[in-house]
Parts: C-alpha cells; structure tokens; sequence
C-alpha cells in the first residue's frame, strides 16, 4: 500500500501536529491525511526562529552552508522513489513525472548551493587612497509561497535559493499538496540545517500572508503561482517597500514554421502538453502554425494525442495523470465550450473521463480564434489550442498579444527566422525545437505580467541579496 | 606635408641621441618622403627611465582621470584624421577612405578602453571563516613595451596603448618605422591631451636590438606584439625566460568556407572586397578559399570578375580601391609564392605579376585547385593573392580548415646571435625574406 506521510510543521527546528484540512487525491477524491494549519502562535515563532536563524546562517560561512544543503539534496535523491508516491498520490502526475521533478529540484539545489560559494562581490577603481568594495549580503529572512503543481521542485528553487545566499525562509507550500515541501523539508532538516533556518508552514493562505509580508522581520517575499494572487501580494509588499520575486502565469505560443517537420513538432508538442496534464506555468499551449503545414500538424496532434494513455499515475502505463482539483476541471468545460460556440473544431478529446477522478481527456482544438477565452486566459490544463497563420511576423505579433510573457517555443531549422524570435518574442525564456524551458544552469522567469526577478543560472541568487559599499578612505 | 618622425621620451618630442636617421618611402612611388630617428642604447635607457617614472606617477592617477584624458586623445585624433590620414596613406600605401577610417576607429578603441579603466573590477570572494574578507584586486603590471606592425600603424598602436593606460600602465612604443608618422600623431594625440610625460614613450630603431634590449631590462613587466608567429615565438622566448607576461597577436592562414546553399552572388562580392582591404596585408584576410563542388566554378568565376574589377592606384588618387603592397619584400614574396603553386600544378585565374615598375603595385591574384603541398597554402601570404580549393562534404571542409599548416621551417638562431634575417624581429610582418635591413642614414 503506497505511503502517505503524516504531515507536520516545522518550526524553530521542531516538528508540531495541528489539526487543519483533508488532503485529496485527485485520482480518487479519497482523503489522504490531513494537512496541519499554522496557528498565529505558530506563525510568531516561525518570524522568531528565522529571524534567529538568519543571523546563524549568515554568519555560517558558504562552504559549510553549501555542504548541509547538498546532503540535503542527496537525501531527497536517495528517497525519490518513496516520496515520487507521495507527489503523485496528492498531485495525480504519473509517478516517473514525480520522481523526475524531485531529481530536476535536487539538480536546482545543487546548482544554487555552489553558486552560493560564488557570490561575488567586487572592488571598484577609485581614487589613490580610497577602496570601494561592494559587498553582496544575504537580504535576510524570506517569506516564500509556492504552488500545487509541482509540490517539490517550486518549493526547492526557493529554499535553495534563499538558503545557498545565506538567508532564512519560512516557507508556506500548497495545502493541496504538502507532502512534496514536508519531504524536503524533512531532508533539510535531517542534513543538519540548524534550528530556524528552515521553516514551513501551511494555513488559509490569504491568512498567512496578510501575516507574513508586511511583518517587518520579513525581508523579501517570493511567490509562485496565479498573476491575480500574484499582483494582490506584490501591492501588499510594495506598500512595505519590500522587494519580490514573482514567478506567475503563462500561456506559452509555439511558432511552428512552415520550414519544420509537421509531423516531428507536433509528436512533441503533444507530449509536452501532456506533462502534469497542462497544469504548467510555461505549458505549450497556443500553436500558431503556419498555414503550408498546418493540416498535417493539426492531423498529426491529433493522431499523436490518442496514444497517450490517461489513467492513475501510479499506474505505470499511465503518461498523463487526473488535473489536480475539481476547480480545473470545471475551467476546462467551460473553456472548450466556449472555444466551440465561437467557431473552434474539436480535433481530440473534449471531455471529463468518469466520474471518480478528475480525469479529463487530452484536448485539441483547431481553428480556434483569437477572440476564445481560452486563447486569453491561462487554462492550466490539458487544452492545446491550434491556429493557422501565414506568416512569422503574423506568429509573433499574435504571441506577443497577451499580457502575458514567460515561456515560449517554436520549431525552424530557418537561422533567419530564430534571429526573428529570439530578438522579437516577448518572454522570459524561448526554447526552438524542443519544449524544455528550464535547467538548473539557466535563469528562470517572466516579463511582463508573468512576473519579475530570476530563479537559476548565476542570476538565481542575486534577487536573494542586497549590495552594500564600503568606501574607505585609508587614513 | 610629410615631416621626419621624432622619438618620443619624458615627454619630449626628440631625435636620437647619436643623430642617426632611418628614410621613409612611399611604396606607391618608391620614393623617400622623410625620416624618422634610429633610437640606440642611450635613448632606450632614457625611456625606460621614464616609463618607470611615468608608472609611478600614472597608477596613482584616478581610473576617473585616466579615462577623461584618454577620451580627450580621442577626440583629438578624431578632429585631426583628417590630417593623419595623408600620412598613413603615403607611408603604408592604403586608399585614403581606409586610412582615414582607421584613424576614427582607433578613436573608438580609445574610448571603450577609457570607460573600461573605470571598471576594472576586483571582487570580492566569500571567505570560509567569519571575519575574513578576500578581495582580489587588479593592478597595473607595470611598464609596458610594445611592438607593433607596419600594416595598420594606428590601429595596432591604439589597442596596447589605450589597454595600457587603461590599467594604470606605462608603455615604451616600438612602431614601424617603415610607417612611422602616423602612429606618431596618434601618441602626439596623448601627449596633447595631458598624459604626464613618461608615461608614453614612442621609440624606433633597428627592431630586434630594441626588443632584445627592452624585453628583458627589469623595469619592463610585460610585452605586446602583433606581428608575425615566427617572431613572435622568438620574442615569447625571451619573455619566457625573464617571466615576462606576454600578449601575443600572431599570424592566420583565414580559411574562407563557401557551402553550396550560400548566396555566392553576395559572398563574391564580399569576399572579393575583404581580400584587396589594405592589398590583402591583414591578418585576418580571407586566405583559403574552401568552396564547395556545386558552386565552385560560379564562385570562383564571381569572385575573379570582382577582383578585376577593382581600380588599383595610388592611395592618395580619388577612387583607387587598392593601393601597392606596403614594402619590396611583399612583392618578391608574392612573385615566390605564386611561382611555387604554379610549379606545383595550380593554375593562374588572374594575376600574377607586378604592375609598372614604380611603386610596390601588385595584381590581385587568383589561384585555383592549388595543392595542399603549395607554400601559399602553408604560409600566410600577406598580400592580394586569393587560394581556391574545392570540397565536398562539411566534415572534408572542416578538416582542411582546421588543417595544422606546414610553413617552411625558419632557421631560429640562438640569441643575440646575428641570424641573416631575424635580427630584424618586428620589422616585416610576415617575412619570406628577411634579410632586408634598415637603410641607415
């Protein structure tokens, strides 16, 4: 019988059972545990122990911080079998997509834990006599808030982050699904993170961040998650002059050139719709397909799309699991009708699988107009919308329409047409001719509504620090 | 118009100390137009003086001072390129338009130097132990000796000079003294525009005395050549065994790759042109060119006709797109590399032979289904010869480019030893011959 653990919080180094809400399994709606709600005491002694942590930690020196957060990373790898189960039993995606997101996050935290021995600061030329030195400092204690769609790897980008930069964090994970974040958790913990540094908490969210943001032991606030929460928190931490990290929605464009192998792009396309059943901030989602392949690309999507097997992820035969609560798949209904009333062509899918489960058939829709509701708002789900173009210009004034700007995709073996994307296309990362938007090694994030600031590559940790000067005037 | 070329040292514009003087000749008439003074062993002992002094005083100076006097040479030699390019284009034998471009960018160069001496950046490393800091600082090494070549005078000064008072450095300038006015009106740019005395020096002479004497005196902390490998593997030796640091821009055989799917209209016409840029005396000018089967004859045949076409003259005429080769030597080299492919089954497209008998004019030339064995495709050519091979596949072609060339051994003599041709160190680029010395006055 697979395991789910009894989940905890952990605060000042302790852990501590509350009472709080059933967690679901999406591919049953069976109750799995229940996940503990922070009560405002848990909450002050929360603020009270990073803020004691924090000045552990930071004066922890970076070799020996990055030492206790690989071994960290190295427990989560040698327990991603068992806690793969856990993800996909509160989650629903297949239990190889499962343990790949908890090698993917241990790969995010060792990346970031050996950055963390290269935060350089530097020494500027000035005048005879006078030294300045910029200093680069841990910002202090984080406030992070991280999603149900990936109930490892999103948390484990910001403890590591914060953590690798030498500041404490007091991390509030999804409620739907706490076992990814309690497992890592525990994994710090048992790596020997002192007391404080680490902390996680759950509760009625808007309750816990009214709490934690403006209180003035927080010093940088980072979020994942929805663009309306996402804008709610950043005015909330405007108004304390406290700096965010916002990593929001997308409704990634694929620009499929008409130079690209239809039936090649869109196997692959498929495939990455499918994964964690759309339920992705930079999920392939709007195909501006141009015109000369367009049958053959939509033909081959759909082809492609009914050979992809939905069921229990714990079933291994399953490639693409339940969406993870009921709110998604009322979205879904709505949105495919919509799209359909207004002119699009159903070319897969379309509909909920039974009635136990939130299971809901991989979706293709063609011809879909501009004007869908669904072409304007993020479905999070497992919805691939098709439209023929004539030509790139036409692709990415389309892809650029939205307010959105995370990721986006596209397939040309043309030099001339990447130069176009790349100088053209108005996101945070372009990824030509496959679908992975994302590596430890390389920053990830947003532009415009999609939100701000980088997690990865050597521009991960800066958000997590601030510059200070030292100009001395030697006497 | 063109005047005798001083030394420059202390501060003090200066003929050498024995009175001795080197004449300059125009290569497109083969006529001396000037001198410009030989620098012996007092001279150099004076520079080093003052650029040992010069450092001292230079370090101390502010990256913020430093750069606002850099970027006033700048505009100097802006305002004055009009006037400096006359010089270059008689003593090198460029087209006027090129010399005069030259001048600007190397104004370019000085600016960009200028703003990067205010960002040196040392850092700062986060230490294992609280209450260490670890900086890493970046120093000026010290007083500089460079040595430049005759075939961008301005440009292959301006990128030591600018690096070298960028960082706080000194530098002694050895220029060419076959083309020496030009990088003088650069250095008299600096000078006017108050970078304290000492702290450039501009000397010239007979090469290889001067890099033997100045690379290993212990007031110099590193050199900097351009100029051909063989001499620079020479002077890397001397540097190496007094653990001087070296910056070292050698020579290069470009491979120019022409795949069947290119647009060989376009690339004719560009290549065409960026082989006779400076009468093909660049190192980076396209040498081998590796075209592939389908589009071999049409390339070659596009590209011959641009050749031709362009108008060769002297570089002070209105028009002239190419001007002589820049020395004597250039043409018995080319005649001797051309006559080697020929014998070794090239076939002559174009070209070929030298044009008139006044001046250093030379045919552009074009070489076709030369072998591998030719000395043309082993040595840089230095001059307006274009060398064809066809290819077939992408591996084939990438092989031959990255080919490790076999250019005729140059005898290397031991040092201070007077060899027939490497006393000369620094003086010809890219020697087949050289044995020709200095003409003293």
């Amino acid at each position: 019988m697979p395991s789910y653990p009894e989940l905890q919080l952990y605060v000042g180094g302790e852990w501590r059972s509350r009472d709080g809400a059933p967690v679901i399994n999406p591919a049953d709606e069976g109750v799995l545990g229940t996940v503990p709600h922070a009560t405002r005491a848990d909450l002050d002694d929360a603020l009270d122990a990073a803020t004691k942590g924090f000045q552990v930690w930071r004066n922890t020196s970076p070799a020996k911080r990055a030492e206790i957060i690989q071994l960290a990373a190295q427990l989560c790898r040698e327990r991603a079998d068992e806690d793969g189960v856990a993800i996909t039993l509160e989650q629903g995606k297949p239990l190889a997509q499962a343990r790949l997101e908890i090698i993917r996050g241990c790969e995010i935290i060792d990346w970031d834990a050996t950055e963390g021995r290269r935060v350089y600061g530097r020494v500027i030329p000035s005048e005879p006599g006078v030294r300045n030195t910029v200093l680069r400092q841990p910002i202090g204690v984080v406030a992070a808030f991280s999603p149900w769609n990936f109930p490892m790897s999103s948390p484990a980008r910001k403890v590591a982050g914060a953590l690798s930069s030498g500041c404490s964090i007091i991390l509030k994970a999804s409620e739907e699904t706490p076992a990814g974040a309690y497992n890592l958790v525990r994994a710090f913990a048992d790596a020997g993170l002192p007391p404080g540094v680490l902390n996680l908490v759950f509760g009625v969210p808007s309750g816990v961040s009214t709490y934690l943001i403006p209180h003035p032991s927080v010093r940088l606030i980072t979020f994942t998650g929805s663009i309306p929460v996402g804008k709610h928190l950043s005015a909330m931490a405007g108004e304390h002059v406290k700096p965010v990290i916002m990593g929001l929605g997308g409704h990634a464009p694929v620009i499929v050139c008409d130079d690209a192998d239809p039936e090649a792009s869109a196997a692959t396309s498929a495939i990455g719709k499918s994964r964690n059943s759309g339920q992705v901030c930079i999920s392939p989602t709007r195909f501006f397909v141009q015109e000369a392949i367009y049958d053959r690309f939509t033909n081959a999507f759909g082809e492609k799309v009914k050979q992809i097997k939905v069921g229990d992820g714990l079933d291994p035969d399953s490639q693409m699991g339940p969406v993870a609560n009921d709110r998604r798949l009322a979205a879904m209904d709505v949105l495919i009708a919509d799209a359909k009333a207004k002119g699009a062509r159903l070319v897969a899918g379309g509909s909920r699988i039974g009635n136990r489960g939130y299971f809901h058939e991989l979706t293709v829709l063609a011809d879909v107009p501009d004007n869908a509701q669904a072409m304007n708002e993020e479905p999070f789900g497992p919805l691939a919308l098709l439209s023929p173009v004539k030509t790139l210009d036409e692709a990415i004034g389309k892809a650029n329409s939205l307010p959105y700007g995370l990721a986006a995709y596209a397939f040309t073996r043309s030099a001339r047409n990447v130069d176009q994307l790349a100088e053209r296309v108005e996101v945070g990362n372009l990824s030509i001719n496959h679908l992975t938007a994302s590596f430890a090694e390389t920053p990830f994030g947003g532009v415009k509504d999609s939100g701000y600031g980088r997690e990865g590559g050597t521009e991960g940790l800066e958000c997590y620090t601030v510059a200070k000067n030292v100009s001395h005037l030697v006497l | 118009m063109y005047s005798d070329v001083l030394l420059l040292i202390d501060g003090e514009w200066t003929k050498a100390a024995g009175g001795r003087s080197i004449p300059v000749v125009n290569p497109a008439t083969g006529e001396p137009i000037g001198t410009v003074a030989h620098a012996e062993k007092a001279d150099l002992d004076r520079a080093l003086e003052a650029a040992d002094k010069g450092f001292r005083a230079w370090r101390k100076v502010s990256a913020f001072d430093r750069s606002k006097i850099m970027r006033k040479a700048a505009d100097l030699l802006r305002s004055r390129a009009d006037a400096i390019a006359p010089l270059l284009t008689l003593e090198q034998g460029k087209p006027l338009p090129e010399a005069k471009g030259e001048a600007l960018a190397g104004a370019d160069v000085i600016d960009w130097f200028a703003e990067e001496a205010r960002r040196a950046y040392g850092r700062v490393i986060p230490a294992r132990a609280e209450g260490v800091y670890q900086l890493v600082v970046k120093e000026p090494v010290g007083p500089v000796a460079a040595f430049t070549p005759w075939n961008f005078p301005i440009n292959q000064v301006v990128r030591k000079l600018s690096c070298a008072l960028a960082a706080g450095c000194s530098i002694i300038v050895k220029a060419p003294e076959e083309t020496p006015a030009s990088p003088a009106e650069l250095i008299r740019c600096f000078a006017d525009a108050g970078v304290p005395a000492g702290v450039v020096n501009l000397v010239y002479g007979v090469p290889a005395e001067i890099s033997e004497y100045l690379i290993p005196h212990p007031i110099i902390r590193k050199m900097s050549f351009t100029g051909s490998t063989a001499v620079g593997k020479q002077l890397a030796v001397i540097a190496g065994a007094h653990m001087k640091r070296v910056t070292m821009e050698l020579g290069g055989h470009a491979p120019s790759i022409v795949f069947d799917d290119a647009d060989v209209d376009l690339a004719a016409r560009l290549l065409s042109t960026a082989k006779l840029r400076n009468a093909g005396q660049v190192c980076v000018s396209p040498t081998r060119f590796l075209v592939q089967e389908g589009v071999y004859n049409d390339f070659v045949g596009r590209f011959t006709e641009g050749v031709k076409a362009a108008r060769i003259g002297d570089g002070m005429e209105a028009g002239t797109q190419m001007g002589p080769m820049a020395n004597e030597r250039r043409i018995a080299a080319m005649e001797t590399f051309i006559g080697d492919a020929v014998q070794k089954g090239a076939t002559l497209k174009t070209g070929g032979n030298r044009i008139g008998n006044k001046g250093n004019f030379f045919e552009p030339t074009v070489l076709t289904e030369v072998p591998k064995e030719a000395r043309i495709m082993n040595e840089e050519p230095f001059g307006p010869v274009a060398v064809f091979a066809p290819f077939k596949s992408f591996d084939d072609v990438v092989q031959e480019a990255n080919r490790a060339l076999r250019p005729r051994r140059l005898r290397l003599y031991p040092l201070g030893q007077d060899g027939p041709g490497d006393r000369y160190l620094g003086r010809d680029r890219h020697d087949l011959d050289q044995s020709s010395r200095p003409r003293a006055a």
